[in-house]
C-alpha cells in the first residue's frame, strides 16, 4: 500500500526506482478487473439470464497480459527509433506503473456498464463519473509524457516524434482491444 | 655587527610576511566577491514552477482539470453532456 501510495505521489521516483512487483500487479489487476469483475458484476445483476462463461474470462485473462506485452514492445520499437537505449525489459517492469489510472477506469466501466439505467439522467452521477473519466484520461496522458521523458530518456523532438508514433499504435492496439471484449484497454 | 645583520634580516622577513598577508580591505573585498558569486541562482520561472508541480503529483492536476471542465460544461449543457459521457464509456 505504501508502494501504491509513493507511485500515485511521487510517479517520476517510482519509473526511476523500477517497481516491477507493483509494475505488474496493477497489470494483473486491470487485467482482472476487465476479465473476471465485469462478468461476475453482470451475472449478480442478473443471475436468472445464463451462467459465467469462463472459457470466456480465461480467454480475456490470455489477452490483457498479451496487450500489454504488445504495448511494452511497441514503446520498445518506437522509442529505439528514436535514440533511447531502454531495454525491452526496462519497459516490461516499469510502464506497468502507468496502470493506476486504467484501472480506475476499469472499475467505473464496469460500473457504469452494469448499471447504466441507474446513473442515466442522472446529473449529481453524471458529473462522478465524468469528472473520474476525464480525469483518468489526462492522468495517464501525463503519466505517458513522464514515462517517455523518465524511462525512455527521450528529450525534445524525439520525446513528441515518439509520442505522436505511439498515439498511433495506442488508438490500433485499443480499437483491437474492444474487439476481442476488452472493454477497457490493457494500454 | 653580528647582532645587526641578524636584526636585518627579521626585519626583512617581517616585512615580507606583512606584505604577502592582504589587508583588512583586501579581506573585505574577497569576501563581498566569494559571497557574490556564491549567491547566482538560476531564475525559476511561474511557467517551470507549475511543470515541476504538474510532474510531480499528475493525478492532482487531473482531478482538477476534470472537475473544472465537468461543473463548465454541465452548467451550460446540464444532463445532455453527462448522458453524452455516460453513452460512450458505459455502452
Amino acid at each position: 500500500m505504501k508502494k501504491l501510495m509513493e507511485a500515485i505521489n511521487h510517479p517520476v521516483q517510482a519509473f526511476q526506482e523500477e517497481r516491477k512487483v507493483l509494475s505488474w500487479c496493477l497489470v494483473l489487476l486491470t487485467v482482472l478487473i476487465n476479465a473476471v469483475f465485469e462478468p461476475v458484476l453482470r451475472y449478480c445483476k442478473n443471475s436468472n439470464q445464463g451462467s459465467i462463461d469462463y472459457i470466456h474470462m480465461l480467454r480475456l485473462l490470455v489477452l490483457g497480459i498479451l496487450s500489454y506485452v504488445l504495448i511494452c514492445v511497441g514503446l520498445w520499437g518506437i522509442c529505439k527509433c528514436f535514440g533511447s537505449k531502454t531495454t525491452c525489459k526496462n519497459h516490461l517492469f516499469s510502464w506497468g506503473i502507468t496502470y493506476i489510472p486504467t484501472a480506475i477506469c476499469a472499475v467505473t466501466v464496469t460500473v457504469t456498464e452494469v448499471f447504466f439505467y441507474v446513473f442515466w439522467n442522472n446529473v449529481i452521477w453524471g458529473m462522478v463519473f465524468n469528472i473520474i473519466f476525464v480525469g483518468v484520461l489526462i492522468w495517464k496522458i501525463l503519466l505517458f509524457a513522464i514515462y517517455l521523458k523518465e524511462v525512455a530518456k527521450l528529450q525534445g523532438k524525439a520525446c513528441v516524434g515518439a509520442g505522436l508514433l505511439l498515439c498511433v499504435i495506442i488508438l490500433l492496439l485499443a480499437a483491437l482491444n474492444g474487439f476481442v471484449g476488452l472493454k477497457t484497454p490493457v494500454l | 655587527m653580528k647582532k645587526n645583520k641578524s636584526d636585518i634580516v627579521i626585519e626583512a622577513l617581517e616585512m615580507i610576511k606583512q606584505d604577502s598577508t592582504p589587508t583588512e580591505q583586501q579581506k573585505e573585498q574577497m569576501l563581498t566577491y566569494v559571497l557574490a558569486k556564491g549567491k547566482v541562482v538560476e531564475p525559476i520561472t511561474k511557467l517551470e514552477q507549475i511543470k515541476r508541480k504538474i510532474v510531480e503529483t499528475p493525478w492532482r492536476f487531473a482531478l482538477l482539470t476534470s472537475v473544472v471542465q465537468t461543473m463548465v460544461f454541465t452548467a451550460i449543457f446540464g444532463t445532455r453532456y453527462t448522458n453524452l459521457f455516460l453513452k460512450i464509456f458505459g455502452g
